[in-house]
């Protein structure tokens, strides 16, 4: 760790439970860089799963996507953006139809974008830090 | 305290990677292997025998739970998954404990607490061998395997039946389908555990061993059938 940062405490985005955070990785900056680093590899690789689902409007494959991205957030400390995903979760096992979930499917994207995008922030901020 | 063997079957690499570092920690349990879905796992598993499953539900191909229908003998099962409407099959399934994800090295430490609490010794050792001991007239009474043809729940007691004779001794059916070897033996009823070898036949929700009826619960009927060999 950056010596000089030996007794600082890190900042994280206001959207990410700092609670959350630690009271699963305590205060090992260096583990929460690979859970954020991981998890956005993962989330990279699921988010166009999650688009080509909803394309080809395979509601089943849609539902698995959600389904595995969750705990992603819930790894990160996006507890709102898990949250929002779940909701979508339930909407998949419910839906008949793409076009029933639409905007909330539009919404979700824009979701997972701006997760993506604070994770990316955070671990490049980490990696500095520590 | 023994270490555990176990397996972590898992498809979400920072889920994985987590649990990993979670029994690295408490140094309490030995990680044979991380397996990304349930094919990879049984191959793993019909080979070579662990105490404790880590098992997430939804993975890609087969279910955490189609998994438990299909291996050979009854490791203690932790389910890691991040829905809780799995708690009713978990139930089901004679499952230990249920994490849901994200969960915290405390939380995780509490159910190793659960499955060490309720067993020192690891399920597989204590089921594998080809005879039991049990407890009858103030003596013990070794009963190989092959003898028994079924145990049936008297209250508190059980009676274990042998072509010869019968033993009553002070147990549960509940108890026994942990502890007795799952080769043979199987469950079919809340008051029955037969041997599997010794079925005559069976007609439509009872078997038949050595002339004695024995019921099978509408619930298990299709597992007693998949443990058959029909041709």
């Amino acid at each position: 760790m950056n010596p000089a940062n030996a007794h600082k405490k890190f900042i994280f985005n206001e959207k990410i439970d700092e609670a959350h955070i630690y009271s699963l990785y305590e205060h090992d900056y260096t583990y929460i860089a690979e859970v954020f680093n991981s998890s956005l590899e993962s989330l990279k690789e699921e988010t166009g799963h999650f688009t080509s689902a909803y394309e080809s409007s395979d509601i089943p494959a849609l539902k698995r996507v959600t389904h595995k991205m969750k705990p992603l957030f819930g790894f990160t400390g996006l507890l709102h953006h898990e949250e929002m995903i779940a909701r979508f979760e339930h909407l998949c096992e419910n839906a008949s139809s793409t076009s029933n979930i639409t905007i909330q499917y539009m919404e979700l994207t824009e979701m997972i974008k701006e997760g993506r995008r604070i994770l990316k922030e955070d671990c490049n901020r980490l990696t500095e830090f520590i | 305290m023994t270490k555990l063997n176990c397996v972590i079957i898992e498809d979400l690499k920072v889920a994985a990677d987590y649990l990993l570092r979670c029994c690295e920690k408490s140094d309490r349990v030995n990680v044979k292997g991380q397996f990304p879905d349930v094919d990879s796992a049984l191959e793993y598993l019909n080979s070579n025998t662990v105490d404790l499953l880590f098992l997430d539900v939804e993975m890609p191909g087969a279910t955490g739970f189609e998994l438990l229908d299909n291996i050979s003998y009854k490791p203690k099962v932790i389910l890691t998954t991040s829905k809780e409407k799995y708690a009713y099959n978990a139930f089901q399934y004679n499952v230990a404990d249920f994490l849901k994800k994200p969960f915290t090295y405390n939380r995780f430490i509490e159910a190793l607490d659960k499955i060490q609490a309720n067993d020192e010794m690891p399920a597989d050792k204590s089921n594998s061998a080809n005879h039991i001991f049990i407890r009858s007239d103030g003596k013990l009474i070794r009963l190989n395997n092959d003898d028994i043809l079924f145990i049936e729940s008297m209250g508190d007691y059980v009676k274990f039946v042998t072509r010869d004779k019968k033993y009553v001794t002070y147990n549960t059916i509940k108890n026994l389908e942990e502890k007795i070897n799952n080769d043979h033996f199987m469950k079919v009823h809340r008051s029955y555990i037969i041997n599997l070898l010794k079925i005559d036949d069976i007609r439509e929700n009872d078997l038949f061993i050595n002339g004695i009826e024995i019921p099978i619960s509408k619930n298990l009927r299709a597992d007693v059938l998949k443990r058959l060999t029909i041709l």
